[in-house]
């Protein structure tokens, strides 16, 4: 193998590794205001790609097809809370998962009905040959993933810190109580999780679309975003982020040298691995700082 | 009457915390809760900030009835809390901790907030107002350090400027002297004067019969989740049962 | 209480949406109130999953032939009844539908599954309850040796007559080492059996072999391994929207030696996900592809001109693709054996007609069925395609 071979890998893991990041982040946003893990988060990666097309279809341009794709699905993410995850809330936790489940399976059932079953895509974002780094390949679009990622931890960074609302969000994440008491509704914030997760998972999605947009994409890469988001410990942004590039680049190396095959069994297995020497995951602070 | 309480009661499985408490503050003034421990003085303090429901009597505030309302609903109403045990969000700075007190003032709702942010006036605004609130409890000069690093005295005092950011009518305190020096109880006991004359209606629970004494307008007693006696800290001092079920048991426990 | 009930509301109605999902995407003909009694046969096709671009055209094109059929009167009188099932991609529900159309619709025959590894979990089920099966996937296991699979007959073209044409094609251009890379399911490894077995005599040097999901989106890390193994060529063995990312990831490497795909893209699926990458892949496939540059004097020029217009008139807006074709035949083939069986058609007297079947020009290609052949292709059933500008072109060299 030469060095050529070897930033292929790599090259190829980190683009990948940028949308598991992408997704593991809206698990990592709900799960820190809710505590649910949220099955339909892969749902919402579908969502995205499925919107995308169909505005790209209707003539919209570019930038106005990633803005209604991602609102939208914002929108539909905090609906979905209010139906269902709202009047539920104070059941436990494994109910709520089961929900969220059920939900993901609705959805999917949903898009089949809308979009049918055929694999769509829509036009790259921008056009141009590979682009060559050190030896290896990498697509323009999936510079368009990498940067969808960099944007929504920026964005995240810029609303959780630099905002009141951001603040209140952060407020309800770590002390609930404390935060109910100074007029912050935790209702409002776990709708607001919803949309945020959604949000972040349908950017994903729509910097997907130009590879992939069916009905049925959305479970796969939801586990794929799952586990990133529990190698990083479940709450924590950059854990979410650096786990993501794990996963990526342990998929793409598993792939050349063990087998395509094992690829997802390759990131379970991290993701046992990791949970059986450090229940925290790589980058979680024990207990966590949840409420 | 700003706050009035009604023949109050909460208990927790069959377990009696509070039994048909009945008092009221009025605009204004500063109360006092006080009591021996175990006295049901917090649960008090979470019935009426909706921490969790009475389980018989009513609580009116600003002549509105709090049962059945959340927490979220009650602190709309203009009422504001600290802790005994302190519930700051740590993690974030101190400037942080008051901006999100503020949080109810903003105009943005979830939608706007959730797709063009606040808007950079208002986050100014609150910024500004945040600041301002610290200069009250003398925390300035802490703005940016983060909440867990302060000592222990001070971030009880950050807990009353996060309170006082909500603009409360009515703030309750709980314990706020506990933990506290001889100077730093001085500046407590000035700032809740302070807090008065801006126009708030201050309720305390406190141990320290020497602030309260010199505090209170009003006081109220309550022993085993029962009012024993409520009046002025004159009334108080010369009460029997007062004396002989607080201060008399007071006197029974090796200090 | 009202929480509590809020919650189960949710769930259930959760259930019925996915209920009703389900329930969509599978159709039947309503029975007719014919005097006479319907003739009822079944089908399964691949309509979900990954393989729903193979199962969609094959569900339109058998309901567009019996709906046909029943328009002008049914055969000798008696409607047909084609009660058509969704197997989902995969085996194991495909199994259970057969079991379904048997035990509790009495088909007289059964069409179907789209990909092989369904077809294969249904021969054991067709074989026991003694119905004809007529499949429309492509590996040769389906139907070999014929002695052990008297029931069962398939029209796509099998691995090993694809293999033959690939070995040829080949062994034409002076290509003598190549990468080979299937998709890791039973059409892709039967490919690949297939090729191995015939690539050695033809002095061909598989120089590695790069498996890949069908699920799978990026084949750069496997076409990396192929790149340093520096085939003359590479074969890829898989249907879309796998094999599509193969042509991706190859375009983003830079890949220059040939590529040959299989059969398995016959459909504007692959083309639709590939985009552009697509331009320059060639492959062999039936003559359908090519209808329009088909000579007047091919067998099949009549029966695939009146397919492709027949499935554009009645599913506008949807490409041809030769999946549609594999199950039209199917189907054609089965409402034949039911015509020649007279007013008591059997399973056993369809399966006669079917083994019955010689020099029947059909969308594959021209059918000549024995006791010994259960499949009756020829190498002059395929051609080869090459795509440029997004269309399919016959390729002359």
């Amino acid at each position: 193998m030469d060095s050529s071979s070897l930033m292929q890998y790599i090259l190829t893991g980190l683009a990948q590794g940028g949308l598991y990041a992408l997704i593991g982040l809206g698990f990592v946003l709900i799960y820190n205001v809710t505590g649910i893990i949220n099955f339909v988060q892969g749902e919402f990666v579908m969502l995205g790609a499925m919107l995308a097309v169909t505005y790209e279809r209707m003539g919209l341009p570019l930038p106005l097809v990633i803005v209604f794709a991602v609102v939208s699905v914002a929108l539909i993410g905090a609906g979905l809370e209010v139906i269902s995850i709202r009047p539920a809330r104070r059941a436990t936790p494994l109910t709520l998962i089961i929900i969220t489940i059920g939900l993901s399976m609705a959805v999917r059932g949903i898009a089949l009905l809308i979009w049918g079953t055929d694999p769509l895509v829509i036009p790259a974002f921008s056009g141009g040959g590979p682009i060559k780094i050190l030896g290896g390949a990498l697509m323009p679009q999936q510079f368009w993933i990498l940067g969808a990622t960099a944007v929504s931890v920026l964005g995240l960074y810029i609303f959780l810190d630099l905002t009141v609302m951001g603040k209140a969000f952060r407020a309800c994440v770590i002390n609930k109580m404390g935060a109910s008491l100074m007029g912050i509704s935790p209702r409002r914030m776990s709708t607001l999780a919803f949309a945020l997760g959604a949000a972040v998972g349908a950017l994903g999605g729509v910097v997907f679309a130009p590879t992939l947009a069916s009905y049925d994409m959305g479970m796969a890469l939801g586990v794929k975003g799952f586990v990133a988001a529990v190698l990083g410990g479940l709450t924590s942004v950059p854990g979410v982020i650096l786990s993501g590039f794990i996963v990526g680049i342990g998929e793409s190396f598993g792939t050349a040298f063990i087998s395509s095959g094992y690829k997802d069994a390759i990131s379970l297995f991290i993701l046992l691995l990791v949970l059986l020497v450090r229940p925290q995951g790589l980058f979680g602070i024990y207990g966590g700082k949840r409420v | 009457m700003l706050l009035e309480v009604n023949n109050l009661g909460k208990s927790f499985g069959g377990v009696k915390a509070l039994q048909g408490v009945s008092f009221s503050f009025a605009q204004g003034q500063i109360g006092a809760l006080i009591g021996p421990n175990g006295a049901g003085k917090t649960t008090l303090f979470n019935l009426l900030t909706g921490v969790f429901p009475p389980s018989s009597g009513e609580i009116h505030f600003r002549k509105r009835l709090l049962n059945g309302m959340s927490a979220v609903q009650i602190s709309a109403l203009g009422m504001a809390r600290t802790f005994q045990n302190l519930q700051l969000f740590t993690n974030m700075s101190v400037l942080e901790n008051v901006m999100v007190g503020c949080h109810g003032q903003t105009k943005t709702g979830l939608l706007g907030a959730a797709l063009r942010l606040t808007s950079r006036k208002e986050e100014k605004h609150i910024r500004k107002t945040s600041l301002e609130m610290l200069d009250k409890v003398g925390l300035m000069d802490y703005a940016d350090s983060p909440a867990d690093t302060l000592p222990f005295g001070q971030k009880r005092l950050l807990e009353i400027a996060r309170a006082l950011a909500m603009r409360p009518e009515i703030i309750l305190l709980d314990e706020p002297a506990a933990g506290l020096n001889p100077t730093e109880s001085r500046f407590l006991v000035d700032l809740i004067y302070r807090i008065r004359s801006e126009g708030a209606t201050v309720v305390l629970v406190e141990h320290d019969m020497e602030t309260v004494m010199e505090l209170a307008d009003k006081i109220v007693v309550l022993d085993f989740g029962e009012k024993i006696a409520e009046g002025t800290p004159v009334e108080i001092t010369r009460n029997d049962r007062v004396i002989e079920a607080y201060l008399g048991r007071e006197v029974q426990q090796p200090a | 209480m009202k929480k509590r009930m809020l919650m189960l509301m949710s769930v259930v109605l959760v259930f019925v949406l996915v209920f009703v999902a389900g329930c969509g995407s599978a159709s039947t003909t309503a029975p007719t109130s014919n005097e006479k009694k319907p003739f009822v046969i079944g089908a399964v096709f691949d309509i979900t999953g990954p393989a729903s671009s193979l199962g969609i055209p094959e569900k339109n094109s058998a309901q567009m032939l019996v709906d046909q059929i029943n328009k002008a009167g049914g055969i000798n009188g008696h409607k047909v009844d084609l009660k058509i099932l969704d197997d989902k991609s995969t085996p194991a529900e495909a199994a259970l539908d057969i079991k379904q159309l048997i035990e509790q619709d009495h088909v007289l025959a059964v069409i179907g599954a789209s990909t092989s590894g369904a077809s294969m979990s249904m021969v054991p089920i067709a074989m026991d309850k003694q119905i004809p099966m007529v499949s429309a996937a492509a590996s040769a296991a389906i139907v070999r040796p014929a002695s052990d699979h008297k029931w069962i007959f398939k029209t796509a073209q099998p691995d090993d007559l694809v293999a033959k044409v690939v070995v040829t094609y080949l062994k034409a251009h002076n290509i003598t080492s190549v990468a080979f890379m299937p998709v890791n399911n039973d059409f892709g490894n039967s490919g690949l059996k297939e090729f191995q077995a015939q690539a050695g005599a033809a002095g061909i040097n598989i120089v590695t072999v790069q498996k890949f999901e069908a699920s799978d989106t990026d084949m750069t890390a496997q076409l990396t391994k192929v790149k340093d193994a520096k085939p003359q060529a590479v074969i890829v063995w898989s249907t879309p929207p796998s094999a599509a990312y193969v042509a991706k990831s190859y375009k983003q490497l830079g890949l220059t030696m040939p590529q040959i795909q299989s059969h398995g893209i016959g459909n504007k699926s692959f083309i639709d996900v590939a985009g552009d990458a697509a331009n320059g892949v060639i492959f062999p496939a039936g003559k359908l592809l090519a209808v329009d540059t088909l000579s007047a004097s091919d067998p099949q020029k009549s029966v695939l001109s009146k397919y492709a217009s027949d499935y554009q008139a009645a599913f506008p807006g949807q490409a041809l693709s030769t999946f549609g074709g594999h199950a039209y035949d199917a189907t054609n083939m089965v409402l034949d054996a039911l015509k020649a069986s007279g007013d008591n058609p059997t399973a056993s007297s369809i399966r006669d007609q079917l083994e019955k079947i010689s020099n029947y020009p059909g969308i594959t290609g021209v059918f000549n069925m024995s006791p010994s052949e259960h499949n009756g292709l020829d190498t002059s059933s395929m051609v080869w395609i090459k795509i440029a500008n997004g269309k399919w072109t016959l390729d002359q060299n």
